[in-house]
């Protein structure tokens, strides 16, 4: 058995390009799929996904996926998009339109002899043998969304592309297509890159995120290291919640679920059942901070932490701790006085159960 | 949005009795012509005697031989020019781009003329061709040369603007599948686009049927060889009505398909896209 160490990473990058006034300067290896790129609307995230395809070609750099080399400026290396092997879903799925669902899917099998078997087990794999003599534009969004991906997956791929893969649905169709991609990507054992403006989204998707903001790569990490510990205030920004941490749901006795994050429990959220993987998010604005002696607040959620740094934040000071797991608190000035908050000082956090909000993962 | 959506209840009896004159008008200018060649035409007994004749049948021949050729060219050369002008951006593409357009304000003569003086026997490449034992003005190889001169602009316009519906992506896509640039231009671009090109070779095909002109000046007529329908028309007034009349109620007829077939498929391209 290889360990993952073994293995070469999903993704080496390192790309320059200029496009008029924007220019985008990405360097980061992602060792673990799937990864998410996320970033806010014109930060470049699109550009990234073309480049490794090979639909656009960067000014200079390298681009590797799998420890396979697909472009080096220096090595004059530059496969064309034919050969890389790469599957691509873009942000409209660019469905063929004059061909029904079977042959979309089909498209890049022709000439193998499995051609015919390959295609059934790809409309079988996403649910649409009933619609396979549909055109395109007979199909709902999200049944447009999985003949892109079986199309894609349909030739085997050695890494998915997904550009915005939800933001052309309905907020119905939206809610539940994440769990269908991933489980599809999982099915077909395919590494998988997706972007998107939307941090729900990551979560659901990603073992590593990056934040691409302006053109640049301002984090690489697992979704609890980016959303819980932002290296810089644009990512902080960027992701809104800094409190995130991974946990497993340990009851849901009166409702309310309790989840045990590090060995510690945590009262709040919604709509998960027992024994669920989840993200637990805190908003550093709901968590207070009290000296360590206090009694019982009206907060369900009364932890011991120990503050490990404080950063000035306009009229606000941002409070890092650690309460078995990290977690960030914004206090005022004010406060932060009468607690005497201090990098090594022992305190309590307190944060109502509405203020804790569930994702599973 | 439907025609319906459009078309406004006219409201006040001035405004029914303007649209109704201005209606009338265009209708008698457009159709009165039609009209009187399609009444004497058929009520004069001679018109099956004048279909079936060989001035007419040869003229009708020439012109099908001739037009089935230039479009067989046009669709060839102008469909791939069309995509490269709508798929990618290099120096002088805007000056062909322009070249593209102008046999179709160039008045027909003009380009007769040009064809005379760039392949006829004195022209241009004339002395070259000459040597090499190639005659082309007034051989029915000049006629198809006219015609392609004045009707593949309007196959290149409607090819060029239904590659240019197509989104960017489903290349792109083709080529993450596999295919190679031809092969995305074969099996996604060009049946993508197919209405328009179907739209464009329909208008181009009938320009080249109309082609007077151009051919006049650069291969003739002569009977047989070069006299196309137009050619014929014109040709036969000298000796009498019955073989123009003829022609021109089957050039109307022919017109008449040809436009409701652009109408239909214009149609679905815009369902299409």
């Amino acid at each position: 058995m290889y360990s993952r160490n073994d293995l070469p990473p999903l993704l080496e990058l390192d790309v320059a390009l200029a496009l008029g006034d924007f220019t985008l300067k990405a360097q980061f290896t992602a060792e673990e799929g799937p990864l998410v790129i996320i970033g806010p609307s014109g930060a470049g995230k699109t550009l990234i996904l073309r480049q490794i395809a090979g639909i656009l070609r960067p000014d200079s750099g390298r681009i590797a996926v799998g420890g396979r080399t697909l472009f080096d400026s220096a090595q004059r290396v530059d496969l064309p998009t034919q050969e890389r092997n790469v599957g691509y879903v873009p942000q409209e799925y660019a469905l063929f339109p004059h061909l029904p669902v079977t042959e979309n899917i089909r498209y890049g099998l022709r000439g193998s002899g499995s051609a015919k078997a390959r295609t059934a087990e790809m409309l079988e794999l996403v649910g649409l043998v009933d619609q396979q003599h549909l055109h395109p534009r007979d199909l709902s969004g999200g049944q447009r969304q999985r003949v892109a991906l079986a199309r894609a997956l349909a030739v085997k791929p050695d890494l998915l592309l997904l550009d915005e893969p939800f933001s052309a649905l309905d907020a119905p169709t939206r809610e539940s297509l994440p769990e269908e991609v991933r489980r599809l990507i999982q099915a077909t054992a395919t590494p998988a890159i997706s972007v998107t403006h939307d941090r729900t989204e990551a979560l659901r998707m990603a073992n590593t995120i990056a934040v691409l903001i302006d053109g640049c790569v301002r984090q690489v990490g697992t979704p609890s290291e980016v959303f819980g510990a932002p290296v810089s205030e644009e990512v902080a920004g960027f992701v809104g919640v800094e409190t995130i941490v991974a946990g497993y749901v340990a009851s849901v006795g009166d409702g309310v679920p309790v989840t045990e994050v590090a060995g510690q429990l945590v009262q709040g959220g919604a709509g998960v059942a027992e024994g669920d993987a989840v993200f637990v998010c805190i908003r550093p604005e709901d968590v207070v901070l009290n000296p360590a002696a206090a009694g019982t607040t009206s907060a369900r959620n009364h932890l011991p932490a120990r503050v490990t740094a404080v950063v000035p934040s306009g009229p606000y000071l941002r409070v890092r701790l650690d309460a078995g797991f990290p977690i960030v608190s914004l206090i005022t000035k004010h406060a932060a006085e009468d607690l005497a908050v201090a990098p090594g000082a022992e305190l309590a956090v307190s944060f109502k159960a509405s203020a804790v909000h569930l994702i599973r993962r | 949005m439907s025609t319906r959506d459009r078309s406004r209840a006219v409201s006040s009896v001035t405004e029914i009795a303007i649209a109704v004159v201005l209606c009338a008008i265009v209708v008698l200018f457009l159709g009165l012509p039609i009209v009187a060649i399609l009444d004497l035409a058929l009520r004069d007994t001679s018109f099956v005697d004048a279909v079936t004749s060989s001035q007419v049948t040869t003229a009708l021949r020439i012109s099908l031989i001739t037009t089935t050729f230039s479009l067989v060219c046009i669709i060839l050369v102008g469909t791939p020019v069309a995509y490269i002008l709508s798929r990618y951006r290099f120096p002088g593409r805007d000056f062909i781009d322009a070249l593209i357009d102008l046999p179709i304000v160039l008045p027909p003569a003009v380009g007769g003329i040009g064809l005379l003086m760039a392949f006829g026997r004195r022209g241009l490449l004339g002395e070259w061709l000459d040597d090499a034992g190639i005659t082309i003005a007034f051989t029915m190889t000049a006629v198809i040369m006219a015609q392609i001169f004045v009707s593949s602009p309007f196959y290149i316009r409607a090819a060029k603007a239904g590659f240019d519906s197509i989104g960017p992506d489903l290349e792109s896509v083709a080529h993450t599948l596999g295919s190679s640039r031809f092969e995305a231009f074969r099996r996604v671009a060009v049946p993508v686009a197919m209405p328009s090109l179907m739209a464009g070779a329909v208008m181009a095909w009938a320009r080249a049927l109309g082609e007077f002109g151009a051919t006049i000046m650069f291969a003739g007529s002569f009977a047989g060889r070069t006299q196309t329908v137009p050619l014929a028309i014109y040709r036969g007034l000298e000796t009498g009505l019955d073989v123009p009349l003829a022609l021109s109620a089957i050039l109307i007829f022919i017109s008449f398909a040809v436009l409701f077939t652009f109408r239909l498929l214009t149609r679905r391209a815009v369902v299409l896209s």
